[in-house]
């Protein structure tokens, strides 16, 4: 009889095991809907709005009384940010396919925040609902070439003297890029553009072609004369390597 | 006119100008109590000569500088005037800027097109090269402009497309850019961009290209299914003519050049033989000079169609007629014509006597179910144009989920079918019996083949409506049953088999030339329109609506009838059961009531529903 009872007792134990979860349930920031977000702001909730992009890109578009903290610099100035911890604290993007801004949202969730939301659609949501953007520094857009896959493919073949500067930041970076690539992240590009060397034409890659252009502006008003921009970033260049390879 | 009065004349008429002057627009701007102007600090040669002849040269600074107000302020430099906003006067631009890609995804303003706003002037070039050299300004690389539409613009035709014919101007899509996703909507956007100058039959003649390119488009399953709400999933211009550069099929650097087809084809399409792109996009069914198998494989569907409803229309409307006749005649003689003959209570014609069998009502039913569900998901597919054919496909969830419903209505009728071959097959060569006597029981009583029997009884039945003998005797089967059930054959081949070709096309290659896929797209479509329109016309009206069984005859779910209708209906059948016997063996309980409410609902919903798809079908005709 006791030998059962510890049989189903130990089957008991096993399906219990099995429903325990793997991980601690992690914290996944809610999305909020720019018209909510506005509907907070006219409020007066005390919202505060953090911009997870570069400065660069922060001071060339934000939501008025946005903070320019790029996801990069989250951990160092996040808990630091707002004393009380029930304040709500909404994080956002330059692009609607971004994902800095959700990391820095979990991160701040990890701190302790308790209202914590990332703007679903971020900057091009915001705008296309019909809300207000200010420009602190706005870079004025300098027309320049956007130079597809292909072209680039064939004058990597053929060794032409071009350098290219990939701007994303350094795990995408370390991830893959293109050969011989300088990278210097985006949030440090105004820190750092003195290294880019002078005597050749510079290419600009960023993650999907919507970066480079206002990159390719702030280095031409830094002196830098030729700046090419590779069109669709990254992502249309690794797809097109892809169509390449399923080709052969 | 002398030099002297000459010069009097111009001081004069100086002197008249000179307060106009002070009081231009330009040296309006805040004065007050400075004695200065704008220019005043703002003097180099942009604003002193250049503006003034620009676009905006009528304008004040203070028109779209109007937060300067306070001059010393400004001058100071403690108040910098805010960005210029331009919506303030082109308000309409503004609005469709909104939605522009360059401003939502990378902050563009105004001014980073249209640069040096202050000396802008009207461009000597027509508006849609000027729109090229814009564009091109930063997608440059000459692919854009090198051969196709472009090329024509910028060679003088005004026809041609330049970048904001199809991509918009102020309000260009945020998806157009989007990488390794041509999603359905930005398809949708592009073909519909294609269509505004390609369906002016006019345009296209002018330039010698096909007329009715669109036409024909959407007359094949990729035009339908884009057209009904899925273009998701199938070729849109774009992606068989490339986005830039299109050229003429003759141009070996076409996409669509016939060395290149395979390719083009492959993007969307795998694992076909090389003939698959025999396959024409554009199918023209009417040109018998280009394409004759088309037209002529049209010309048989139509020539079928007219024929079976010239006959059985005629056919049904002399049977209701002599029916009418009939009915008017006896109300004349004094006859009760709802009640003939009148047995007396417990009478032996009132018993029920089994006509279908269990299996066979299943499989009717299975039968209507899947037929129901095909016309349904189909017809909003082939009258896409239809006002009904959204909310149809609104209806099944969609088109998506349609096109699933239909592919699972056609396993469900395949295997029904199937299933049937199986007993006729069993019915000639029964277990024990085998082949012996196969052509008796074929062409015998109890068999669904058409004999010569059937000739007669279909001149008799003509004979019949023009009062020129009796209503013929039938036995089981009456030659219209037959052709019911025969014609299931024959559709089952046309719809089944194209249907099936064009299921998986690419597979359908190894079997047949892609051409003959246009082929099936026609008679699969035709074949349809004949199977929906024959059982909701001529099968309703033989089984339900004919007079003595209006308005349903609910024997296909019940099984029985009484052995009086069976007397009357099938007289020989009747007396060849009585002779051997075997009438005792057929008589049945009546039916239950469940059985009873059931059928009449699940009978009168299905007959609306064909009434109503037969309104649908004319009416979609109609304004096509």
């Amino acid at each position: 009889m006791s030998r059962i009872m510890w049989t189903w007792k130990g089957v008991a134990l096993f399906w219990l095991f099995m429903a325990l979860p793997i991980h601690a349930a992690e914290q996944v920031p809610n999305l909020l809907e720019p018209a909510e977000l506005n509907k907070m702001i006219q409020r007066g909730d005390k919202v505060s709005l953090v911009n997870s992009a570069s400065v660069l890109e922060c001071m060339d578009c934000s939501i008025p009384g946005s903070l320019c903290i790029p996801a990069e610099e989250s951990a160092a100035k996040v808990p630091k940010l707002l004393p009380n911890k029930a304040d709500p604290l909404v994080f956002y993007c330059q692009s609607n396919r971004c994902y800095r801004s959700s990391e820095a949202a979990a991160m701040a969730l990890k701190e302790g925040y308790q209202r914590v939301w990332v703007l679903h659609g971020g900057i091009p949501a915001w705008k296309q609902a019909g809300y207000r953007t200010v420009s602190p520094e706005r870079i004025p857009r300098v027309p320049g070439e956007a130079i597809k896959p292909e072209r680039l493919a064939r004058w990597l073949a053929e060794k032409r003297d071009v350098l290219i500067l990939d701007v994303r930041e350094e795990k995408l970076f370390g991830k893959d890029h293109l050969p011989g690539a300088m990278n210097i992240p985006l949030y440090r590009l105004q820190d750092r553009y003195q290294e880019i060397p002078l005597n050749r034409p510079l290419i600009v890659v960023d993650d999907q072609g919507l970066q480079s252009f206002l990159v390719a502006s702030y280095l031409v008003r830094k002196g830098i004369a030729d700046v090419k921009r590779l069109f669709g970033g990254m992502e249309k260049w690794q797809a097109y390597i892809a169509h390449e390879k399923k080709k052969k | 006119m002398s030099v002297r009065i000459r010069i009097i004349f111009m001081a004069v008429v100086f002197a008249g100008l000179w307060p106009m002057v002070v009081a231009s627009p330009l040296a309006a701007a805040p004065t007050a109590g400075t004695g200065r102007n704008c220019q005043s600090c703002h003097d180099d040669e942009l604003f002193r000569a250049q503006f003034g002849g620009s676009v905006h040269g009528n304008n004040g600074c203070a028109s779209c500088h109007a937060d300067v107000g306070n001059l010393a302020a400004h001058m100071s430099g403690k108040e910098k005037p805010a960005s210029v906003n331009c919506g303030s006067c082109h308000r309409e631009i503004a609005r469709n800027f909104r939605k522009n890609f360059h401003y939502l995804q990378e902050n563009f303003r105004c001014t980073d097109c249209h640069r040096g706003i202050h000396a802008l002037r009207k461009r000597d070039t027509n508006f849609k090269v000027a729109v090229i050299q814009k564009c091109t300004e930063c997608h440059a690389g000459g692919e854009y402009v090198a051969f196709g539409h472009a090329e024509a613009v910028l060679k003088g035709d005004t026809d041609s497309a330049s970048c904001s014919d199809c991509h918009g101007l102020h309000d260009i899509r945020t998806y157009h850019t989007s990488p390794g996703t041509y999603s359905g909507e930005a398809r949708e956007f592009y073909t519909l961009a294609c269509e505004k100058c390609h369906a002016d039959r006019e345009m296209m003649k002018r330039h010698g290209v096909p007329a009715d390119a669109v036409r024909n488009y959407e007359a094949t399953y990729h035009g339908k299914v884009a057209k009904i709400g899925f273009p998701a999933r199938v070729a849109g211009c774009a992606d068989c003519h490339a986005s830039h550069n299109i050229l003429p099929k003759t141009d070996p650097r076409s996409s669509i050049h016939p060395a290149n087809l395979e390719k083009n084809c492959g993007r969307c399409h795998q694992g076909f033989k090389p003939r698959f792109v025999e396959f024409k996009a554009h199918p023209d069914y009417h040109d018998r000079k280009n394409s004759p198998v088309l037209f002529w494989a049209f010309v048989f569907m139509s020539g079928l169609l007219i024929g079976t409803f010239a006959f059985f229309w005629i056919h049904t409307a002399l049977w209701w007629r002599k029916s009418y006749w009939e009915k008017d005649k006896e109300e004349r003689l004094g006859i009760d014509p709802g009640c003939r003959p009148c047995l007396p209570t417990g009478s032996e014609g009132l018993t029920p006597v089994q006509r279908f069998s269990v299996t066979e009502r299943i499989i009717h039913i299975l039968l209507i179910l899947s037929f129901m569900t095909l016309v349904m998901t189909g017809f909003a597919l082939k009258y896409y144009e239809a006002p009904w054919a959204a909310v149809m496909i609104g209806l099944w969830g969609g088109a998506e989920w349609a096109g699933i419903f239909h592919r699972i209505a056609a396993t469900l009728l395949s295997a029904l079918f199937l299933y049937v071959v199986w007993l006729s097959f069993r019915f000639v060569f029964p277990r024990g019996k085998g082949a012996k006597g196969w052509l008796k029981r074929l062409l015998g009583p109890d068999s669904l083949c058409p004999n010569l029997k059937d000739l007669q009884d279909i001149a008799g039945m003509f004979r019949w409506f023009f009062n020129r003998g009796e209503m013929p005797k039938f036995d089981r089967w009456t030659y219209w049953e037959k052709f019911d059930f025969m014609a299931v054959f024959w559709g089952m081949f046309a719809i089944g088999g194209s249907g099936l070709l064009l299921w998986i096309p690419e597979a359908s290659s190894w079997i047949v030339p892609g051409w003959v896929l246009n082929v099936a797209t026609l008679v699969h479509s035709e074949e349809a329109l004949l199977a929906a329109l024959f059982i909701f016309t001529v099968h309703f009206f033989n089984t339900h609506f004919v007079p003595p069984k209006f308005p349903l005859d609910r024997i296909i779910f019940t099984g029985r009838y009484r052995l009086e209708e069976m007397q009357e209906q099938k007289p020989l059948q009747f007396e060849r059961l009585k002779a051997e016997g075997k009438l005792d063996a057929l008589k049945r309980k009546h039916p239950g009531m469940l059985l009873k409410i059931v059928s009449g609902i699940f009978g009168y919903a299905c007959l609306l529903l064909g009434l109503g798809l037969t309104v649908m079908i004319f009416w979609a005709m109609f304004l096509e």
